[in-house]
Parts: structure tokens; sequence; C-alpha cells
């Protein structure tokens, strides 16, 4: 449904977005995983045609982006500010952006109709968007972007700032879209909701995709090891058991992380106590121990040696 | 076509919920100009201010004051005797009447031999209607004399004077308000528009299948019919409650439409240089309260030296203002060549505002991608 080809874009002499290309299929969802400023916005504005691209190709269902309405109309967009007109009501925001695409009529009224209960505010249809908690204003964000059944449905990180239950819902309707055969752009840079909603990941930092493919195959990549993570409050300590970690056999690698240490090593677990003796050998003493299942953060930490959360 | 259609007609509707758009399109301009014209006119009631210059001094010229001030023109008529000529027109050109009547010496004798009449009259050059009122009384005045029916009963010449008398009070403020408040009542509609930019809804916009140009459309469109709307509603109230003649319909419908399109690109220009919408309202409203001092919409020129009215004239508010004011002071003889220089400097003035703010928008766009 969507094909990705050699993206690139540069503001002045700063590259944001290098050669990003990726597929996704019918009824498929496709995670862009990445930091804050890692190029997930900037590469969606250009596959949503609202941004000129430097270089790369972006075809939906076949149609070049450049064709312009007839490429745009197959996609639906959720942008990460909640773009809603606070001054109309749920139901006109909705009637508005059918109208948009051509919805008319019964046809518009049962879409708007549809929209609403998916996304579970038909009681508050006729109030003010700007009555609306942050959440519900999510939500109906997010119904203005599927009101017209796009087969491309782009969300950039449609779940920031909202509560749990907003968040649920939002997870559910995701899941309904790509089972009636929604191809679905998903970016955030919340791990749990790549590893809970995305059928492929890929791995964006600096403007590159630096791994991609499901959340098995990305783990795997990095080896079954456990990860161990050794609490030693803060300073130099941290630099000085990295420094005496990673000369030890077994040890994948080792980085220091706000408070403590990680440790990847073969045999994960069973290398415990050699990693504490060591330490304490040249007077560090852990505050802490945690062994951990790899994880998509891992797969990050791994390739990029910092934290998603960077 | 259709996709700016709807975005003109959203627009609409958001901006008829802007309770304070509102008052500031209409309510406001309404209330000030009832407000600032009554009381500076002292009484709404005074149609015409009138110096009479009697220099016959003649039993006949007597009849002429008496006939002016007949009890039921008391309110109406406010005369004001004068000594002679001189101070007829420094009357007049001090704006303390808009018209003086001169009735020259020998104007009994000239009447009773079958002679011309020697009644001179003096308007200021932009009262128009109080010439034609005054007119009207000295005509009346003759044809009823009739003492000698074979006399030719004609006034002897008309002296426009300069920089002349005042229009009415409430006349003025209704031109400068309605002026004043079209540009404020445009500046929340783009205030609107930036708010569009900085919250990103525009984003969508852009995504949608609407082409650009038909989303500049849709916004112009709003915009321009904002600004038609309160104009064309100032106009009529002001007409209907204060009886403001604003001059003959299709240079002021012309003047109307190029005042709009300048107030959207002075508007428009000054929001595209600010930051985001509250910085550039404050800015907006700065510059429009400044030009409107410069403007000349606070204060009557009448009366003040000539480089007020210059300097008004190089804004292009005061251009928009001084226009309507030619207009309402030319009456029926109103016309586009009357008001050409500020149908075209408001509309130059507007299309290069509006230009410069669409090119600055499209920066805008990338840099909020």
């Amino acid at each position: 449904m969507l094909n990705v080809r050699g993206l690139k874009k540069s503001f002045d002499d700063r590259v944001a977005v290098d050669g990003v290309g990726f597929t996704i299929g019918v009824g498929e969802i496709y995670g862009l995983l990445g930091p804050n400023g890692a190029g997930k916005t900037t590469s969606i504005s250009m596959i949503a045609g609202i941004l000129a691209r430097d270089a790369g190709e972006v075809t939906i269902d076949g149609i070049d982006i450049d064709a312009g309405p007839r490429a745009r109309a197959l996609i639906g967009i959720v942008p990460q500010s909640i773009t809603l007109y606070t001054d109309l009501t749920a139901r006109e925001n909705l009637s508005f952006w059918g109208r948009m695409y051509d919805l008319r009529g019964e046809q518009l009224r049962v879409a708007v109709k549809n929209a609403l209960d998916a996304v579970g505010l038909s009681p508050r249809a006729d109030d003010l968007a700007s009555a609306f908690s942050g959440g519900m204003q999510r939500r109906l964000n997010l119904a203005c972007g599927i009101l017209h059944q796009p087969k491309l449905l782009i969300l950039d990180e449609p779940t920031v700032g909202v509560d749990p239950q907003s968040r649920s819902a939002i997870f559910d309707l995701v899941e309904r879209l790509r089972e009636q055969g929604t191809a679905i752009l998903y970016t955030t840079h919340y791990m749990e909701e790549a590893e809970r909603l995305c059928t492929c990941i890929g791995i964006i930092d600096a403007g590159r995709i630096i791994v991609e493919g499901t959340r098995a195959e990305l783990v795997a990549s990095i080896g079954q090891d456990a990860r161990i993570e050794i609490g030693l409050g803060r300073g130099e300590a941290l630099v000085r058991a990295v420094s005496i970690v990673e000369r030890l056999e077994g040890v994948r690698s080792a980085q220091a992380l706000d408070d403590h240490i990680v440790v990847f090593a073969d045999h994960g677990a069973h290398r415990l106590p050699s990693l504490l003796s060591a330490l304490l050998n040249v007077g560090l003493i852990a505050e802490s121990i945690k062994v951990v299942e790899p994880n998509l953060e891992d797969v990050f930490l791994r390739m990029t040696g910092r934290a998603l959360r960077d | 076509m259709r996709h700016a259609w709807l975005i003109c007609l959203k627009d609409l509707r958001q901006r008829s919920r802007d309770h304070n758009a509102l008052t500031v399109a209409i309510v406001a301009p309404l209330v000030l100009t009832a407000l600032i014209g009554m009381s500076l006119s002292g009484s709404q009631g005074i149609g015409l201010r009138l110096a009479i210059a009697d220099l016959d001094q003649s039993a006949l010229s007597r009849q002429f004051v008496d006939f002016v001030q007949r009890p039921w023109l008391i309110g109406i008529i406010a005369v004001r005797p004068v000594a002679s000529r001189q101070a007829a027109a420094a009357a007049v050109e001090r704006g303390d009447v808009e018209c003086a009547v001169v009735i020259d010496s020998g104007f009994a004798n000239a009447a009773d031999d079958g002679k011309s009449q020697m009644i001179e009259i003096l308007v200021a050059r932009k009262a128009q209607f109080a010439l034609q009122g005054t007119r009207a009384l000295v005509q009346d005045f003759l044809q009823r004399l009739a003492a000698n029916p074979s006399a030719t009963h004609r006034i002897a010449s008309v002296t426009p004077l300069s920089p002349g008398g005042s229009l009415r009070m409430i006349d003025f403020f209704a031109a400068s308000m309605t002026v004043l408040f079209l540009t404020f009542a445009i500046l929340a509609g783009v205030r609107a528009l930036q708010s569009e930019v900085d919250s990103r809804t525009i984003l969508r916009l852009v995504a949608s299948p609407a082409e650009p140009l038909a989303i500049l459309a849709g916004k112009f469109g709003a915009l321009l019919l904002v600004g038609l709307t309160q104009m064309g509603v100032m106009i009529a109230a002001t007409s209907i409650l204060f009886g403001t003649h604003w001059g003959n319909s299709i240079p002021v419908a012309a003047l109307v439409a190029t005042s709009v399109l300048m107030a959207i690109g002075l508007t428009a220009f000054l929001m595209s240089l600010a930051k985001n919408a509250e910085q550039g309202t404050a800015v907006a409203a700065l510059v429009i309260s400044l030009l409107s001092v410069i403007g000349g919409q606070f204060l009557p020129s009448q009366g003040l030296p000539d480089v007020f009215e210059t300097l008004a004239r190089l804004t292009p508010n005061g251009q928009a203002f001084y226009g309507f004011l030619d207009l309402s002071a030319a009456g029926s003889n109103g016309s586009l060549a009357t008001i050409a220089q500020p149908l075209l400097f408001t509309g130059i003035v507007g299309v290069a505002g509006i230009a410069f703010a669409a090119f600055r928008a499209r920066s805008a766009l990338r840099r909020i991608t």
C-alpha cells in the first residue's frame, strides 16, 4: 500500500532525514520508533505530501504522492499536535473534514456517526471541542483522520499526553482498523506501543532507519542475552565500573546509564556472580541488581549507545 | 472551488461564534460613532450652522434673518450673525459654521429697482449638504419676496472656502469608526488564521485533497466576506440611525471593496512578521492605532494645518477614510474619478500585503512541519 524509497530532507545544513525507506502492506502497522528529533515527523510530513522532499519516492496504492489531491485523498493523517477547531462541535469538526474528503449527504452522516462511535464520543457529539478533556480531544483528533476510511492512516505519536483510558481506546481502534485492512504508519517513542501494535518496526535515529523487522527479529538481532542492570550511584563509579566490566570474558557490551550500568553478556544471569565479584574487587558495591529480558529499548541502546528517551 | 467554499463557510461559522469579533466589527463602531459624534456636535439636532453677514442692514435684509430664524427652524438651523464678509469667511474656515450668507449693501435698493439681488454664499469645501440646505433657504426667501416680479431672483455667487468647515461630527465619525473597526475586525480573522498555523491545524488542510490555491482562496474569501459584511452593516446602520449620507453607491461600493482588501493586506502583512498570533495581534493593534491617529480618524483635520491631511493621506487607512469623506462631500456628483487615488492606493496596499503574507506563509509551513 505504501512504498517509500530514499527519502531525504535537509534544513539548511542540518540533515533531518537521510535515505529513509520502507514498505507497508494492506492490514499492516509499521512502527517508526525513535527518540524525539530522530526524523519521524519530518518523514511522515513528506509521505503525507505536506513537506517537499529533497530526494526519494513515495507511492500510495501505486499512486505517486506528487499526484496531489488524488494521492492525498487516500491518506488519513493524525498529526502529533491536536489539530481541531475548538470553536466547533465534534460533529461540525467531523462534518467539515468529511466534506473536504468529498463525503456528502447520507454517506457523510453515516461516516460522522461511525467515527463518533468508534472513538466513544457520540454522547458529546454536539459539544464544542474546547469543552473536551485532552484525552477526548486526542480521540476526536483521531476520528477526523479515519472518517473517510483512508487506505493509509498516518498516526504521529497519537497517544502523547493522554490518560490510560483514552490510550487504551486508541489502541483498540488502531487494531480494529488494521483488521479492516487499513495500512497504518505509526510513529512513537514509546517502546510499549510499538511492541503491542506494530507488525513491523523500523528504529530511526538521526534521520536514518538503523534496523527494521518484527519485534522478535529485532530482539533476536541483539542476541538472546538478558540485560543486567547494576545500580552504583551517579558519578565516577559508573565510568570505572564500565571500564572493568567490559574487559570481562563473555561481556558483549557495557554502558553507563543514569545511576547504573547496563551489561549485555553471554548466558545473561549466569555471568552475574563474576560481574559482582569484579566490581567488589575494586571497591564498587552494587546498590541494586536487575536482570531483564531484552526488548526494543535494548535494541535501540545496542544500536545507538543511547536510551530511547534521550 | 468546492474546497475553497467549504473552507470559507467553516471560517465564517467560526467567526460568527467569536462574540468579541462581532462586538469589534459592529457594536463598538456604532456606539462610538454615536457617543463621540453626538458629544462633539453639542447637539444632534443642529443640522446646519449658518453665519449671516447683513451688510445692507435694511428692513428687507432683516426679513431674511427673521426668515431663517422662524420658530420651526430653531434647532435645525443655528444662526450666527457676523459683521462683515471677512468675519463670515473666517467663521467658515475655522469650522465654526458650515455656510455663511453675505447680504451685500444695496440689497434692498436693488430689489426695489428690479435688479439682481446680491446674496453671496460662502461654503466649506466638504459641506455639500449644508450648501444644498442654504441654497434652498435663500432661493425660497427670494421667491417668497416677489417684491418686484421683474426682478431677477438669484444668488449672486457661491464661494467654496478651503480648508473648509466641518462635516457633521457624526458623519465624520461614522466614516472614521467604520474604517478603524474594519481593520480590527479583519485583524480578528487574520489572528484566527495565524492561530491555525500556530496550532498546526493548517497541516491537516494542507494534507487534505484541497489544492493550496483553494485553501488560500477559502481563507481569503472568508476575510473578504467578513469585511464586506462589516462595512455594509455599518453603512446601512449609520445611514438609518444617524442619517449619514455616504455618497453615490457605485464609488462607495468600489471603495468598500478596496478598503477591505487594504485591511486584509495590512493586517496579514503585520501578522506575517510576528512569531505567533498573540505577538502579531499586539503589534498589529499598536500599528493600526498609530496609523489611525496619523490617518486623522480620531480628530477632524478641518481647522488644522494642511499638513495633517497630507500626512493622513499617506496612510492606507487615511486614504480609505478620506475617500469616504470625499464621496460624502461630493454627494450626487461623486464618481470613481473622485476617489481614484484612494482606490488605487488602498488596492495596491491590499494586494502587496496579501502577496507578502502568502510568501511568508510558505516559510511558516515549512517551519512547522
